[in-house]
């Protein structure tokens, strides 16, 4: 590492520090939204704080082994209800410092030692392509994918015996995720949200999805996936108004290794709160400014074209 | 003076940064405007478009020249501006706000990402999404 490079690691790392340190943990968990005209409630104690995924991640594992979760009529642990968190890792999932357009937060990778994204020097290449050429999927009213849709918002999960409905204010976008054992819906069909199907693990409930289109990308930074990822989200109640959110994203054509993120999703509580509508297309003039700029809708990123630049890239490097 | 008033713009650099609370924008704010400055406007109001995923206030600004100059303020989605307090009889036609934000990096285009809103009445409204905070 250069002097250079040393300096400024050191520089945000410092500048993270004095930005958390100045806060409380209470004070950077998400207030709770406001129903239309209602005053605000104080916001429910959480149990675990929400400053670092590495620590919600081993409290709410903790807590989860005697926390004796609200039960749906067939014996399940009720997620239902409406939910919010931290949404900094949609700014970037590495460590960044708080600026005029980020809040800035810690990496929310739990698993790997040094909180960096284990992504191939290829994608790498492609990753600052992305970013430096392609407008973010959110500016244009596309779905956020997975499992950034739970990093981008306010949600509502209704549940029943057979399906968990993740639906999302942002964009008006939902998620069917079926728990009566049905297979992947197969390869001929390719979905922004993708394909997931979950099953319970004691009280933990593990969501697999597959067949992403390989348009969404994980964070503002440009970091994406094939439609050949798969990503396990695993969802626990550990405390009456919290679930450890994890999520494990598999592209190895991308990535040298699985990473898992995580966070705390938060029970909103305010009285009367409800999701409403966000038809996200009728105000969408970001993109034509974006565009004036040379921006560029995304056009997506196949497995196959995947395996093309990466031979593509490791010829060049070889010369 | 008609439904147009002259109104001074100033320009804050750099320093104003540290001040300024981020945005929780739902996509990157930096790609499309320049978030090393901020700048102000003051004119009159020609319409409020409370559409998503943005809504937004055209507003009459009379520049240096005297000439009018039609801007577009960007604002947070109507969800999040109603659950925070802000109501459609708040930015009423040919009243005169001040508007504090980001400018485009679309140098054709006259165009902002709100932080704050003097209202008509005096009071001053943040107009984005505060940080941390769920819509």
């Amino acid at each position: 590492m250069s002097t250079r490079t040393s300096l400024l690691v050191l520089g945000m790392a410092t500048a993270l520090a004095v930005v958390w340190a100045a806060t409380a943990p209470a004070a950077r968990q998400a207030p709770a939204p406001a129903a239309a005209g209602a005053a605000a409630p104080a916001p429910p104690e959480f149990v675990c704080p929400d400053y670092s995924p590495i620590a919600i991640q081993a409290c709410g594992r903790e807590h989860a082994k005697t926390f004796k979760p609200p039960r749906t009529a067939d014996g399940k642990p009720d997620l239902s209800g409406y939910w919010g968190g931290s949404q900094v890792a949609h700014e970037d999932l590495e460590a960044h410092p708080k600026t005029p357009d980020d809040n800035g937060g810690p990496s929310a990778l739990v698993d790997v030692p040094d909180g960096k994204v284990p992504i191939q020097p290829w994608a790498e290449a492609k990753r600052l392509e992305n970013k430096a050429k392609y407008i973010d999927q959110n500016a244009q009213c596309f779905m956020s994918g997975v499992p950034r849709h739970l990093y981008m918002g306010a949600y509502q999960f209704i549940q029943t015996p057979t399906r968990l409905v993740l639906l999302s204010e942002e964009t008006n976008a939902y998620r069917n995720v079926f728990l009566d054992g049905r297979p992947h819906i197969g390869k001929d069909i390719v979905l922004w949200q993708g394909d997931s199907r979950g099953r319970w693990e004691g009280d933990t409930l593990v969501v697999e999805t597959r067949n992403q289109n390989g348009n969404p990308r994980l964070d503002q930074q440009g970091r994406f996936l094939t439609d050949e990822a798969v990503v396990t989200e695993r969802f626990t109640l550990f405390e009456s108004n919290s679930i450890l959110y994890e999520a494990t994203v598999d592209d190895p054509l991308v990535y040298t290794r699985p990473f898992t993120l995580a966070i705390g999703l938060r029970r909103n509580v305010r009285p009367g709160y409800e999701l409403w509508e966000e038809s996200c297309y009728e105000g969408e003039s970001n993109s034509k400014y974006l565009r004036n700029i040379g921006y560029r809708t995304y056009p997506g990123f196949s497995g196959k074209e995947a395996r093309a630049a990466k031979e593509a890239f490791e010829r060049r490097s070889a010369r | 003076m008609k439904n147009t008033l002259v109104i001074a713009r100033a320009i804050a650099m750099g320093c104003v940064l540290g001040a300024v609370v981020p945005i929780a924008a739902h996509h990157s704010l930096a790609a499309e405007f320049d978030v090393s400055r901020m700048v102000t406007v003051t004119g009159t109001i020609t319409s409020m478009r409370w559409t998503n995923p943005h809504s937004w206030l055209h507003v009459d600004v009379r520049n240096a020249r005297g000439q009018v100059e039609k801007w577009e303020i960007e604002f947070s989605s109507p969800n999040s501006l109603y659950r925070r307090g802000w109501r459609r009889t708040d930015l009423p036609p040919n009243s005169v706000v001040t508007v504090v934000g980001y400018p485009s990096r679309d140098k054709s285009a006259k165009v902002l990402s709100a932080s704050d809103v003097k209202l008509p009445d005096g009071r001053t409204l943040f107009a984005g999404m505060p940080a941390g905070e769920t819509p």
